[in-house]
């Protein structure tokens, strides 16, 4: 993976293809990392909101009584 | 510069003039500022040293992730490590729509999503991002996106709005990925300046 960025200097077009710095290299991590965690936390706010969904639906049709929660999912 | 030439009817009469153009000038319209084309991944694009001559900013991309991040963000005038920017986004993907919002607590302004390495083969996200007074020292800057892309079955249409919280005018922009990702080779990004004349 190079790591580079391309700075464009629009008055005289000069285009020079420039290594990251360190401060840049780390704040990729750290954005990799932060972007990691928030798709972990959407996948798992996914998946226990298919499993209430499913939960309900499965209380629904055997008639028995939901929870606030599965309810909430049902109804709009 | 506009010319003002008066005829000799103008000088018998004191008041006419005619406006003429003096072939040279631009006094509005749209104007290539810079191009970049990677023939190779790079992790940022820069645009530096932007001329004050014009209204607005427009930036136009094609692009696509070399690896897994595939979130496209903008900062200005090397502002990306407060909570200087705000967003907004509507998306649609053909079978469910959605949208979000955030103020003040963003780094940068988040203006779309285009395909990652495992994505489709070829396939890019096309952008049109429109910086509005960019350059007015008197007011915060708003930016809007539109953005897209197909992925032979599946894919995603967005329109979203930033600000950034600032009253100076805007000398530079970076382009990146916000999951530390690569920009693959064919990207393109290009900027454009608007004159209102």
């Amino acid at each position: 993976m190079s790591e580079t960025k391309i700075i464009v200097n629009c008055a005289t077009g000069e285009q020079t293809i420039v290594p990251l710095t360190t401060a840049e290299l780390a704040q990729r991590d750290q954005d990799a990392a932060a972007a990691a965690e928030a798709q972990a936390e959407r996948e798992a706010a996914a998946e226990a909101l298919a499993a209430l969904k499913a939960s309900a639906r499965a209380k629904l049709i055997a008639g028995t009584p939901l929870t606030e929660e599965e309810a909430a999912v049902l109804v709009i | 510069m506009a010319l003002r030439r008066l005829s000799t009817s103008s000088i018998q009469t004191n008041g006419k003039s005619s406006k003429l153009w003096d072939q040279t000038t631009f006094q509005s319209g749209m104007f290539a500022i810079a191009t970049v084309s990677l023939t190779s991944s790079a992790s940022q694009v820069i645009f530096d040293n932007i001329p004050a001559d014009y209204t607005h900013l427009q930036v136009r991309i094609v692009a696509r992730s070399a690896s897994t991040g595939g979130s496209m963000r903008i900062d200005f005038n090397s502002d990306g490590t407060g909570t200087n920017y705000a967003r907004h986004l509507l998306m649609g993907d053909g079978s469910s729509s959605s949208s979000t919002g955030a103020s003040g607590d963003s780094a940068t302004a988040a203006v779309g999503d285009f395909p990652v390495s495992s994505s489709t083969s070829n396939t890019f996200s096309g952008y049109v991002i429109d910086i509005l007074d960019a350059f007015k020292t008197n007011k915060n800057k708003t930016i809007r996106s539109l953005s897209g892309h197909d992925l032979n079955g599946s894919g995603m249409i967005q329109l979203r709005s930033a600000l950034w919280m600032s009253q100076n005018a805007i000398t530079k922009i970076r382009i990146y990925e916000g999951a530390g990702s690569n920009f693959a080779a064919n990207s393109h990004f290009a900027l454009y300046g608007i004159k209102q004349g």
